[in-house]
């Protein structure tokens, strides 16, 4: 799978082991706008996993072709139901905290 | 009577003025006029105002924390404080007279802006629309000394040009939204204060009462007050969200208010430059709320939102331009520059 982003988000509310959440609800406004760069070219609709590092992860569809180099958020990339999609998160984790955030090319 | 200005408050007026003529681009904006010190007995504000082809849009700072646009920027930060309702001088005092004999809490007198020969009068917020709505007029006679408050405001104001350019499609700011939680009850309070009943516009082209789906988790029933036809057509959209959990619902929440807020600003953009609109304000650094223009297959119009984070508290959507006939959609072409196939048959062919 290829690198398609990379990103650090902070935390917005602190999260359980086993809470079901989705991006929306992890991260606040200003997080959810923070520039994130695209690394490979992708078309609409292609898979991409999110990656939150140790947290969980999640394949969400693409909502536009992206180009190499443009500056994107995670608003931008997801269409509001794939941002709303929740996935388990893995273990315990507390408002504030950094989490790198991989994002990966599936097809 | 028509929707003459929507109003913003904001906390550094020249940021904002920038952020607002990037957004509706300076070749939208007729006319910029900067006020200093404009007065109505209860806020004093600095601040500019666009001149713009329908709706004009306000942006004031309050120049004491005590008045209601001071409490306002107090308790939620920048944003939608009022929208102004213009009207010719009859209508005014008419309007003025009903709301009086109604009970409800409007200005004690209507106050005359001597500098602009203009006389307003405040709905309060603490009223049953629980909004501030402010009526105005430009006189063209005299109301007599006893029944208006005279006030010599503004300390200054005068036109401004600014040398920064920024050129956007035709954007025309025409709609304020309004969302609540009590959609039956607050329609009659509306019909009443403006004295028009609204349209149903959940099916944009019959009329008819319909839901709406915007495709960012709200789905919500909508009617409309709409001032004007043809081209000219400005409006208050009134919304309730049926689903739980729609943002129009967490808005309320967050306000504070069970009932009513101000919820977006709507500009209608042209039809075939939409797409080049979006891209621009992404590239411009705006916060786009979704990856592109979302197709609102109800109606086969574009829409956009830009989130308030970027546009000082003002949730920002821009539709693909329409007109109106006898209150039903017509979509407009005439700007357009990019057809296929030319739109020469007149819209009423079939009739």
């Amino acid at each position: 799978m290829k690198k398609f982003a990379n990103s650090e988000l902070i935390l917005y509310k602190s999260v359980k082991r086993g809470d079901k959440k989705s991006l929306l609800m992890l991260f606040s406004a200003p997080e959810r706008y923070k520039p994130i760069e695209v690394l490979t070219n992708a078309e609409e609709d292609a898979i991409v996993k999110v990656i939150l590092e140790g947290l969980g992860e999640i394949d969400l569809k693409l909502g536009d072709d992206m180009e190499k180099g443009q500056k994107k958020t995670i608003m931008t990339l997801f269409w509001f139901f794939e941002r709303e999609k929740s996935f388990e998160m893995k273990r315990d984790a507390e408002a504030g905290e950094r989490i790198p955030v991989k994002m990966l090319l599936v097809s | 009577m028509k929707l003459g200005s929507i109003n913003v408050v904001v906390k550094d007026p020249d940021e904002a003025l920038t952020t607002f003529l990037k957004v509706f681009g300076t070749n939208n904006v007729r006319q910029i006029i900067k006020i200093k010190g404009l007065s109505d007995t209860v806020d004093t504000v600095d601040g500019y105002y666009l001149m713009m082809k329908l709706t004009n849009l306000g942006i004031f700072t309050p120049l004491n924390s005590t008045g209601r646009m001071g409490e306002f920027l107090k308790e939620h930060g920048e944003g939608i404080h009022h929208i102004e309702l213009h009207m010719g001088q009859d209508e005014f005092e008419h309007t003025y007279s009903k709301l009086k004999s109604f009970g409800w809490p409007v200005s004690e007198k209507p106050i005359f802006i001597a500098r602009f020969t203009e006389a307003i009068f405040w709905l309060e917020e603490s009223g049953p629309q629980q909004v501030p709505v402010k009526f105005a007029t430009t006189a063209c006679r005299g109301f007599g000394e006893e029944a208006v408050v005279n006030l010599d405001t503004p300390k200054s104001c005068e036109i401004i040009n600014v040398t920064e350019e920024y050129l956007r499609p035709r954007v025309e700011l025409n709609t304020i939204v309004t969302v609540t939680s009590d959609f039956e009850k607050g329609q009659q309070i509306w019909t009443s204060m403006i004295g028009q009943a609204p349209i149903e516009i959940g099916d944009q082209h019959t009329l008819i009462r319909d839901k709406v789906v915007d495709g960012r988790g709200n789905i919500f029933v909508p009617v409309a007050y709409i001032f004007g036809d043809g081209a000219e057509v400005t409006r208050i959209n009134y919304y309730i969200a049926i689903n739980p959990g729609a943002p129009i619902i967490k808005h309320l929440t967050r306000r504070g208010k069970g009932v009513s807020s101000y919820h977006n600003i709507t500009s209608f953009v042209t039809r075939d430059k939409f797409h080049l609109y979006w891209k621009q304000l992404e590239e411009a650094g705006f916060a786009m709320v979704d990856p592109k223009p979302y197709l609102m297959k109800a109606t086969h119009n574009y829409f956009f939102f830009v989130h308030p984070i970027s546009t000082h508290g003002v949730l920002m959507e821009f539709v693909s331009i329409f007109t109106r006939e006898r209150g039903a959609m017509r979509f407009d072409h005439s700007d357009s520059e990019i057809i296929m196939v030319p739109p020469d048959l007149p819209w009423n062919y079939l009739y």
